[in-house]
């Protein structure tokens, strides 16, 4: 038990920066706890920002008298999260970890290390689902002044909801990288199998069961549609709402048995799946071709873009939502069409309104997941050639910006003008939508990489620490958060449409001058790296 | 080649690193530069190199200032450390062509270098791995090509023959030999005196952050052989 406790303290502390401090070339000290403090604050907003949504969220049901509902679609949202995550997480934080030959050498045994590597990948879930739910259960509770006997129920499910998605996710993820583990471009095999899954995840839900044919029906209609994803959490919410105990059982019980299951899984069969997950592709029958040479920006740009795709938990992490979107408006645009067009039409007073809502929404998902807040913390131990090549620091920042637009941009571009032309909408609103949208992406990817030029770390052994749990990543998530949705609100609720050009173009401003401010101060920068 | 006047690089400590050293290569030498573990070897190596920023002295490369200058002093030199991180994410070839991209390396010179080194390392066969997949002494080689690929003027190794095999560290040798004929300068850190004696022309020998002796081989260790010099040196 001592040694088990001690290793998920280790795994924890690499998680959440608490390292020992550490020398900047440029001699200054860096304080032991500053990451962590960082990290602290950036999660505290998070919870902030969960309450606010939790909020706006029970202003729309309590009319309803559907309260209920917030804690199901919370609860929901979690457990989607938590799946997708675990799926891509599976293989780094349980399998292939950067001490794993001094682990593995350690006398402790071979179902300890195990162990301990699924703790460290409940935890770091239940955080997030902590984060989630718990102020969703707090807001509920304000609204509907339950029994006390609500908030240690509550928390006590919030103990037990990650399981069964953690179990999925890291099941589906371990079984991917152990199939695709000896082939040569396995890293994008993964990748990509994990996004076919997670979209036959999210086709089947929105095709399952029926729907209320009454659109005014919306409490049934979102009922169904909830239960008819994800039974467990109408469960949840009547296990909390109508303190139904046979329902909460039966949660606790599947909850457990699944994670159960999984963790017996991992612990038998923990070595043969390192191994097998560590193995490398050989290219028995290489032949030396003749090699063409690029231009330098070009250079980096493609070992920028190469990094960014060789690593599954980096793409799906940052870029994955991108793809997710198109694929998501082409699927309505094909299937869903029917659905939305009459929505569209109830809406038609509020048409100014549109394109401010539908680029805030796009810029939401672009602005929390730039890759950029992680693309310098991901050079780890090779800063050292970025400082000693001769490369110019405001190249070697730009192609870093580059492969951060490279994505958001097309996507954003083709997600406009799918919906647009989905919804009917004129083609003025396409081009409303790209300007307000736009300079957003470029804002969020610049700032992305001035906060992780500001707050890096190199030493870790692990991609989750700097791409999943880096107070970058945090930071520049409560950035996006904030600062695509709060305009949209402000401009809603005074009814000035108009203010989210401004907002846009003051965006705009502030990308230009923040990346002017980065490439005269970039040899600096750099040179404070490490 | 390569000037340092006065260098001093502190880590924050009461104790710099690197304290008002002051040595000089010419084209033509392989520099030794020995000391015990943790004398400042490996940090006056990375400040030449361009890595760590210094608190004083200068440091000039080919006649270049590497405070004002640094881009031009990096071009014509390589630097290599005794663990070669490199992107792992990259095959060996993909790995020396884009170095050879960042130097400006013609096609036609890349291509004949690569598989030359590659040739005389053994390694031509395995450049198509991922340098994640290689082991110490493969991205060693590896390293080794992709520092010596665009024809340096001045070669920094740490522990250049940690890792690598015996036929390996003869190549190296010889590599370095015709390198210093051709007049370039070679200046590198090791732990095997033997190697040092053998192959350099000069030396410099550093302790606790200070330059304890330094000039020609011959000079240097007089009668006796430069382990009992750094023993004595040592003991001081």
């Amino acid at each position: 038990m001592k040694k088990l406790a001690i290793l998920v303290k280790l795994q924890l502390s690499a998680l959440f920066s608490r390292s020992a401090s550490s020398r900047a070339s440029s001699g200054r000290k860096r304080k032991p706890q500053s990451n962590f403090t960082i990290m602290l604050v950036a999660s505290v907003l998070m919870v902030a920002m969960s309450f606010f949504y939790s909020y706006i969220m029970a202003e729309g049901f309590k009319p309803l008298g559907m309260m209920e509902m917030l804690l199901s679609t919370m609860m929901l949202a979690t457990t989607v999260l938590t799946l997708f995550s675990a799926i891509a997480r599976a293989k780094t934080v349980l399998y292939v970890f950067g001490d794993y030959d001094l682990m593995m050498s350690l006398p402790v045994s071979t179902r300890t290390i195990a162990l301990s590597r699924l703790i460290s990948f409940y935890l770091l879930d239940l955080l997030y689902a902590a984060a989630f739910l718990i102020p969703a259960g707090v807001i509920y509770g304000i609204y509907e002044n339950p029994p006390f006997i609500f908030y240690p129920n509550l928390i006590l499910l919030t103990l037990f909801v990650p399981l069964i998605p953690l179990a999925v996710g890291g099941l589906i993820g371990t079984l991917v990288s152990a199939a695709l583990s000896k082939f040569k471009y396995k890293n994008a095999l993964n990748t990509a199998s994990q996004m076919l899954f997670v979209l036959l995840v999210m086709v089947l839900a929105f095709t399952m069961n029926s729907v209320s044919e009454n659109m005014s029906d919306i409490a049934k209609v979102f009922s169904d549609r909830l239960g008819g994803i994800y039974p467990l959490s109408i469960m949840f919410a009547e296990a909390l709402h109508d303190g139904n105990i046979q329902g909460e059982l039966i949660l606790i019980g599947v909850s457990l048995l699944c994670g159960g299951l999984f963790g017996a899984f991992v612990m038998g069969f923990f070595k043969p799946l390192c191994t097998r997950m560590q193995a490398v592709y050989r290219n028995r029958s290489f032949n030396l071709k003749r090699l063409e040479g690029r231009g330098k920006l070009r250079a980096l740009y493609m070992r920028e873009w190469k990094q960014y795709t060789s690593s599954t938990l980096y793409f799906v992490n940052t870029g994955f939502s991108s793809i997710l979107l198109v694929l998501g408006i082409l699927y309505v645009a094909f299937f869903g069409k029917n659905t939305l067009q009459p929505i569209v039409t109830m809406l038609q007073d509020y048409q100014s309104f549109f394109a401010p809502v539908l680029a805030s929404v796009m810029a939401w998902l672009f602005g929390m997941s730039s890759s950029t807040c992680a693309s310098i913390s991901i050079e780890g131990k090779t800063l050292w050639l970025s400082k000693h090549l001769p490369i110019r620091a405001n190249d070697w920042l730009r192609s870093k910006i580059l492969v951060g637009l490279t994505l958001p941009v097309p996507t954003a571009l083709i997600a406009t003008v799918t919906i647009t032309i989905t919804l009917g909408l004129p083609a003025i609103v396409a081009l409303q939508i790209i300007a307000l949208l736009m300079p957003l992406i470029y804002f969020f990817t610049v700032l992305g990489l001035w906060i992780n030029l500001k707050n890096n770390r190199f030493d870790w052994k692990n991609e989750v620490e700097v791409v999943k749990s880096g107070a970058p990543v945090l930071i520049l998530m409560l950035c996006g958060m904030a600062g695509t949705l709060i305009p949209i609100a402000i401009s809603l609720s005074a009814g000035i449409s108009w203010l989210c050009y401004v907002t846009s173009g003051l965006y705009l401003i502030a990308g230009i001058a923040l990346r002017l401010y980065i490439a005269k101060s970039a040899e600096r920068l750099r040179s404070a790296l490490g | 080649m390569l000037k340092i006047e006065h260098l001093t690089k502190s880590y924050g400590g009461a104790v710099p690193a690197v304290s008002d050293l002051s040595l000089h290569v010419m084209a033509g030498d392989i520099f030794g530069f020995i000391g015990h573990n943790g004398a400042g070897k490996t940090t006056t190596l990375r400040c030449i190199a361009g890595i760590l920023d210094f608190s004083e002295g200068e440091i000039h490369i080919d006649g270049k200032s590497l405070r004002h200058d640094a881009l031009a002093c990096k071009q014509v030199l390589s630097y290599i450390p005794d663990n070669p991180d490199l992107y792992e994410h990259l095959t060996g070839v993909k790995y020396l062509n884009f170095v050879a991209d960042i130097y400006g390396v013609s096609t036609e010179a890349r291509n004949q270098r690569i598989r030359e080194f590659g040739d005389a390392f053994e390694i031509t066969g395995n450049l198509g791995d991922l340098l994640g997949s290689m082991s110490h002494g493969m991205k060693q080689k590896v390293a080794l090509i992709g520092a010596l690929v665009h024809s340096p003027k001045l070669l920094l190794l740490d522990e250049p023959f940690v890792g690598l095999d015996p036929k390996a560290s003869h190549t190296l040798k010889t590599i370095m030999q015709d390198m210093v004929r051709g007049g370039a300068a070679i200046f590198f850190s090791t732990h095997v005196l033997e190697v040092a004696e053998k192959l350099c022309n000069k030396v410099a020998i550093i302790k606790q952050g200070k330059l304890a002796v330094t000039g020609d081989m011959d000079a240097v260790r007089g009668d006796s052989s430069l382990e009992d010099l750094f023993l004595e040196l040592a003991d001081k």
